[in-house]
């Protein structure tokens, strides 16, 4: 029973470096006071340690606590959900330092530490933040190690290095069990990130909004195809599709939108006649909008198809997922058009926009058909000197009339609002859908990578006899931008990641910079895909590649197996040099026989020396008696007198010869 | 009716297992830890952790978390893999008894005993303790030994075999005890506790033994003797000096008896107080030089002085029976 007890030196500062370590990769999402707070703890604690300070008196750390509290639900809004959560502990951590005194204290702010490890990852899951997590971990441990050198106290690399062994030593195990556990489907539904701006793609669309995106060099997502990825310039990715305006914004519309059911989803899949097939990677947006080329589908579970054929996913997207998809570049869209959807594709609002009104009616009339008029209204964007550009000029009341007819700059946004409007005005049925197009192919394994700047509004029309069809107006004006990219299109303007000077995407004419660039992202590709998203029928075909077959037996056989090998090693190596005092060969080969000689009856009294017991022997008459006594004498020879290595070497080979000779004219005696 | 049912059962467990631990770990004059004498499980803090790793476990499976599985799996594996380090902790130490007491009764009774190690591998927080002792820290890094002292009240007088020690180790994560029990054969006298008492030795006179030893004193004239410097004043023949002779000072003796004996018959009260008293008898008698002797109703020791004899002495008294038997 430890008696009066002081929390070890160095695993104090062991703990306070881990904790710092904790707070690091969360600092952005905690606010400022909670750091302050635990600036202070660690402050005060420190000083108590030093014997400066007293421990602050109870009801300093109940007003402390309850101000965590209130100052959580100022900072968050509520208590509930993994921010609030994680701050809360955090506080709990500052706090429970002021109580550290006992070693039960010690064991409950290190279990916290681990908790807090784990909710490190259900923000980011990255490879550089997986390694600093277990570092930190490993900080953790290392205190937990030196709370139990209450005898050394010393800060040194002593505990660390206990720790690295162990940490080695685990390793293996963990890797079985990562292989083998089944992944099962949530217990029950837990708080996600909830005060994380969303990013990517809005609901809706307002003229400047994708022009603010396109600053942005982030990923949104990657897609691997089974086979070469299409071209560039056919690489739509459908993500919302907007149908209601109100004279300045489009939305998704309050007509309700419905899922496909099952059976019109296999319709879907029977009709792509030219399969591709792909899966798309996508990073956390904080909303369900998956990107797919049209026509698509997709067998996952947790995917939802909507009316308009894009797919959704049943929740908001807080970490990285992985969605296999299947498309076809040229399926017909909804040949035949429902009068509910017909109506929510032509709906404008009653006024605005008179200039508009009057240029599309005046063109259609002139136009033999529906097909000739969006052909006449894609020319004028061709012919009318429009500039494609990020930094558009503000527009006035009549949006689109200022956009068409007098500042005529602008971003995608503006060109596809603008076309859609034009087909509504003579009652042709025309939406505005936002999503990516084109992408970064990376060469070393042929992922495409599509950053936010790839982000891009166009129009599909509905046409008789050929369903939606898909026209982008910026691609009149600038046909860069759908062949090459932004970067190119925005060459003269110079425009191009302007607020992210430092963007390594900002370098990529630089060649070894490019190629560091991608080899990380290929990286960062197998790790998501591998061990991220390892589970389901990724798992079950690692596990018939490993076990031939997936059953109780083989999986047990495997742990086992592994595990009986990694603690032989282990045993091996941390048990080496503390076993039983050995004694030297000489006398485990006399003992050895004075056991046989036992055996056969001729027992050494205790307390009886070497010689004496051979004399007794001798004087029986026994057959070895005289061998017996040679032997004694050598190991006494061996044993008490400074000998030579090479006179040891001799006597001892003349001692196994002897003991061999005596113990097997034992046996042939006994039989 | 239940708690007594209880109480019965664990303590026929108790017996049950203290059994098997004589067995298994006989007592011994030196004893070396392996595996056939630490016993290991999981520490309450150990119980906590399991605990947290199926929360953490919820928590992966919830947010279906692939690094959040490896992060509970990985701390699993890593409460496994210090089965055998906190195992190890134990393995290979040696203990050895160097000495037990004496001590008085009610005072607490030295133990100490040597721990070492058989290679040079590092050995951290090891808890020697008896449940009624306080524990004893031992890291052993750099130095291959250590002396370790422990106290132990002593709970009656005569021969004291204390019970088994106890050795125990949570390094290195506190999650796993690593203990055992170990007897070493050792045993420390526990003698009476002094009760301060009249004289009751029997002095052997001074003319019956026909020798007297003169030890520097006060009492009775014994010689003249020629003055050295530093004679005190008032010892000086000053009579003799006047009338002419040299300056002689006077030197005053006492008489040390020769022997005193210390009887069993001579002191009253209960057996334990008429030992108490002989203690301090025998104590306060060393203390005076004097050489003295015991006897007691089976016991006799004959007069002397000096640490051996004091030891003999309050041996034969922490170790009287009741005075019946031989």
């Amino acid at each position: 029973v430890p008696s009066a007890w002081n929390i070890p030196r160095n695993a104090l500062a062991w703990i306070l470096i881990a904790q710092v370590a904790l707070i690091a990769p969360h600092i952005e999402r905690l606010p400022l006071w909670v750091l302050a707070v635990y600036g202070l703890c660690a402050l005060w604690r420190i000083m108590v340690f030093q014997g400066r300070w007293a421990f602050p008196p109870k009801i300093v750390k109940v007003l402390l606590s309850m101000a965590c509290f209130v100052g959580i639900y100022q900072s968050y809004g509520s208590l509930i959900g993994m921010e609030p959560t994680v701050a809360l502990l955090f506080s709990g951590f500052s706090l429970k330092l002021l109580e550290l005194v006992s070693r039960r204290d010690g064991y409950l702010v290190i279990f916290l530490a681990y908790f807090v490890a784990l909710t490190e990852f259900l923000f980011n899951q990255d490879f550089a933040m997986v390694v600093l997590v277990f570092a930190t971990v490993m900080l953790v441990t290392t205190a937990l190690v030196a709370l139990h050198q209450q005898g050394y106290q010393r800060f040194d690399w002593i505990s660390l290095r206990k720790t690295a062994v162990l940490f080695a030593q685990a390793v293996p195990l963990m890797v079985v069990l990562f292989i083998i556990f089944p992944r099962f489907e949530p217990l029950w539904q837990v708080p996600m990130p909830s005060h994380q701006a969303s990013t990517g793609i809005g609901e809706s669309l307002s003229p400047g909004d994708i022009s603010d995106l396109a600053q942005s060099g982030e990923l949104a997502f990657r897609a691997q195809f089974e086979g070469p990825p299409p071209a560039r310039g056919k690489l739509y990715w459908r993500g919302l599709v907007l149908s209601a305006f109100d004279g300045r914004t489009w939305r998704q519309g309050k007509l309700r939108k419905d899922f496909l059911s099952a059976q019109a989803r296999r319709e879907v899949l029977q009709s792509l006649q030219e399969p591709i097939r792909y899966s798309v990677v996508q990073e956390a947006s904080h909303q369900p909008w998956l990107f797919t080329l049209a026509l698509a589908h997709s067998d996952d579970s947790h995917t939802l198809a909507v009316d308009d054929f894009r797919l959704v996913r049943d929740g908001d997207i807080h970490s990285r997922i992985k969605v296999d998809v299947i498309s076809d570049l040229s399926a017909t869209i909804e040949l035949e058009l429902e009068s509910k959807i017909r109506r929510r594709e032509t709906m404008l609002p009653t006024t605005g926009n008179p200039q508009a009104r009057a240029y599309a009616e005046n063109v259609y009339r002139q136009s033999t058909d529906d097909r000739a008029f969006v052909d006449a209204v894609m020319m004028n964007y061709f012919q009318q000197e429009f500039v494609y550009t990020l930094k558009p000029p503000l527009l006035g009341e009549h949006s689109i009339d200022d956009f068409l007819f007098n500042t005529r700059r602008g971003f995608c946004g503006h060109y596809a609002s603008s076309f859609v409007f034009l087909m509504r005005a003579v009652g042709i049925p025309a939406r505005v859908v936002t999503g990516y197009q084109g992408g970064e192919v990376n060469p070393i394994n042929g992922t495409v990578l599509v950053h936010q700047f790839d982000a891009h509004a166009w129009v599909e029309v509905w046409l008789a006899g050929s369903g939606w069809v898909r026209f982008d107006p910026t691609g009149m004006v600038s046909p860069w931008r759908i062949e090459q990219g932004l970067e190119r299109a925005l060459r003269e303007e110079g425009s191009f990641l302007e607020e992210s000077p430092l963007s390594p995407l900002r370098f990529r004419d630089i060649a070894w910079l490019n190629n560091v660039r991608l080899q990380m992202d290929a990286y960062s590709y197998y790790w998501s895909s591998w061990v991220l998203q390892y589970k389901g029928r990724r798992q079950l075909d690692v596990m018939k590649a490993l076990l031939g077959e997936i059953s109780a037996f083989r999986v047990s056989l495997f742990i086992v197996g592994v595990g009986a090998l990694v603690m032989t090693l282990v045993a091996v190596v941390s048990l080496a040099g503390r076993g039983q005092p050995r004694s030297s060969a000489e006398v485990q080969l006399y003992l050895g026989l004075c056991r046989r000689l036992g055996a056969a009856g001729y027992g050494r009294r205790t307390q009886e020396g070497a010689l004496a017991f051979a004399r007794r022997i001798s004087a029986t008459g026994a057959r070895w008696g005289p061998l017996l006594l040679a032997v004694s004498e050598v190991v006494n020879r061996l044993s008490y007198e400074s000998l030579s290595s090479e006179q040891r070497a001799v006597l001892l080979k003349q001692l196994r010869r002897d003991v061999f000779t005596l113990s097997l004219q034992l046996r042939l005696r006994q039989q | 009716m239940g708690l007594f049912a209880a109480q019965r059962i664990r303590q026929f467990f108790d017996t049950r297992f203290q059994q098997f631990v004589s067995r298994q770990i006989p007592p011994g004059h030196s004893i070396t830890l392996d595996r056939h004498v630490i016993f290991i499980f999981p520490s309450r803090a150990g119980l906590c952790f399991a605990l947290l790793l199926l929360v953490m476990l919820v928590a992966a499976i919830n947010y279906q978390n692939n690094m959040a599985f490896a992060l509970v799996f990985f701390l699993s594996s890593l409460f496994i893999v210090t089965i055998l380090h906190t195992f190890a902790n134990l393995s290979g130490l040696s203990f050895q008894a160097l000495g037990a007491g004496p001590a008085f009764l009610g005072d607490s009774v030295p133990f100490e005993l040597l721990i070492s190690r058989q290679g040079s591998k590092s050995y951290f927080d090891i808890n020697i303790y008896w449940p009624e002792s306080e524990a004893q820290l031992v890291t052993l890094m750099a130095q291959e030994q250590q002396r370790v002292k422990l106290h132990l009240a002593a709970p009656r007088r005569g021969l004291f075999k204390p019970g088994r020690l106890k050795i125990e180790t949570f390094y290195p994560l506190g999650l796993l005890r690593a203990w055992t029990w170990i007897e070493l054969d050792w045993a420390a006298v526990i003698y009476p506790q002094p009760l301060a008492c009249e004289y009751s030795a029997q002095s052997v006179s001074a003319s019956d033994s026909g020798e007297s030893i003169p030890v520097p004193g006060a009492e009775d004239f014994f010689q003249f003797r020629q003055y050295q410097a530093g004679d005190t004043p008032k010892h000086l023949f000053w009579k003799g000096y006047a009338k002419g002779g040299e300056l002689q000072s006077k030197q005053f003796v006492s008489y040390r008896q020769h022997s005193s004996w210390l009887d069993w018959e001579h002191v009253d009260g209960s057996v334990e107080v008429r030992l108490q008293k002989l203690c301090y008898q025998v104590l306060e008698l060393e203390k005076s030089g004097r050489d003295y002797g015991l006897t007691l109703p089976a016991v006799s020791i004959a007069p002397d002085h000096g640490e051996r004899h004091l030891q003999r002495t309050l041996t034969a008294l922490a170790e009287f029976n009741g005075g019946g038997a031989p």
